[in-house]
């Protein structure tokens, strides 16, 4: 009986440690979804923390704001596909 | 709402979706064929029936949420995703990263299930097969739920939804009819055009979401889509450049 109950414990761990990794798996698919390149996903978090924090308090007409996010995306996006070649 | 935004939202939406439907659909033909239909149909079924629940259970909750705060949250994930995309699309063009090969994806997948031990794991169910097929379907609609989310942000759900459905259909009924991975899609180009237009979607969110007013209004979504063209065909020659330099050899004579 204590083996019986010693397996069923043993069982149910293995159970939980396989849901444990196929979660953390499927989470880290997920991530991947978004997130290939650290640098250039940081780069562009930096851009859009600056529109919402920098862009509206700068005198920059309205309709620029806009253009000017894009403007800094497209220029680091030019700057880290520069980069990965020359590896 | 223009037929500009329409346009591009159902083009995004199609085009996008179809490049995930391709990739699902590679998964489960080799499961299929390798390990058998039945196990192959039932992983599809249960990714599809996560995809259904995920779709009833938060569809209605993403309605109260403000549609301020939803254009800024979408604008901000669409761009990561595509700008994700159109770097590895330039990679890919300009011959620094290797291109996107259904047929070889095809032929590891089943490699790999060949290799691996056909236990029975239910009902005469093989579970590498359901869990292969099931995840492949799970993950790609993820994406294809995401993107109809984000590309249909601004009331145009519904449209990006019938894109999403046309490519669905197209996939499924050519996939059915070859049985063979869609080798002749092209699909690197494809992820190329998906890359720009998400990324100018998610420009355009942000700047919606954060109350910035766009010089022409809705048309300068095609403004952006020009724009990032613009600027991946230059990341394409720097790239290239880049990567001529880095092989080429010193000029400096050795010492």
């Amino acid at each position: 009986m204590e083996r019986e109950a010693r397996n069923g414990t043993r069982g149910s761990s293995e159970l939980g440690a396989a849901v444990v990794s196929a979660l953390i798996r499927a989470a880290r698919e997920v991530w991947g979804l978004f997130v290939e390149d650290g640098s250039f996903t940081i780069g562009i978090m930096i851009c859009v923390a600056l529109a919402i924090g920098l862009l509206p308090r700068v005198a920059l007409p309205s309709p620029w704001r806009g253009p000017a996010l894009f403007a800094a995306l497209a220029a680091m996006l030019l700057e880290n596909v520069a980069r990965t070649a020359r590896k | 709402m223009s037929w500009a935004h329409v346009g591009t939202a159902v083009t995004a939406a199609f085009l996008a979706s179809l490049v995930e439907f391709v990739e699902a659909l590679t998964i489960v033909l080799a499961v299929g064929t390798i390990r058998g239909w039945r196990s192959a149909l039932v992983g599809t079924a249960g990714g599809a029936a996560l995809l259904t629940l995920l779709v009833v259970g938060f569809g209605p909750a993403l309605q109260r949420v403000p549609l301020s705060t939803l254009q800024l949250v979408v604008g901000v994930l669409l761009l990561l995703f595509g700008m994700r995309w159109l770097r590895k699309a330039i990679l890919r063009s300009a011959g620094v990263v290797g291109l996107h090969d259904e047929t070889a994806i095809y032929a590891k997948q089943t490699a790999q299930l060949q290799m691996e031990s056909r236990a029975s794991w239910y009902a005469g169910l093989d579970g590498v097969a359901v869990a292969t097929s099931f995840k492949a379907v799970a993950l790609e609609g993820l994406e294809v739920i995401f993107i109809v989310i984000a590309t249909g942000a601004g009331g145009m759900l519904l449209a990006a939804s019938a894109g999403a459905a046309i490519a669905g259909a197209l996939v499924i009924g050519v996939g059915v009819t070859l049985r063979r991975p869609l080798a002749r899609v092209p699909e690197n180009t494809l992820k190329f055009v998906v890359g720009v237009l998400l990324s100018a979607f998610g420009v355009f969110w942000i700047g919606e979401g954060l109350g910035f007013p766009w010089p022409g209004e809705d048309l300068a979504l095609l403004g952006l889509v020009a724009g990032f063209l613009i600027i991946s065909a230059l990341g394409v020659w720097s790239a290239r450049r880049g990567t001529v330099r880095a092989a080429a050899p010193s000029s400096v004579p050795p010492s």
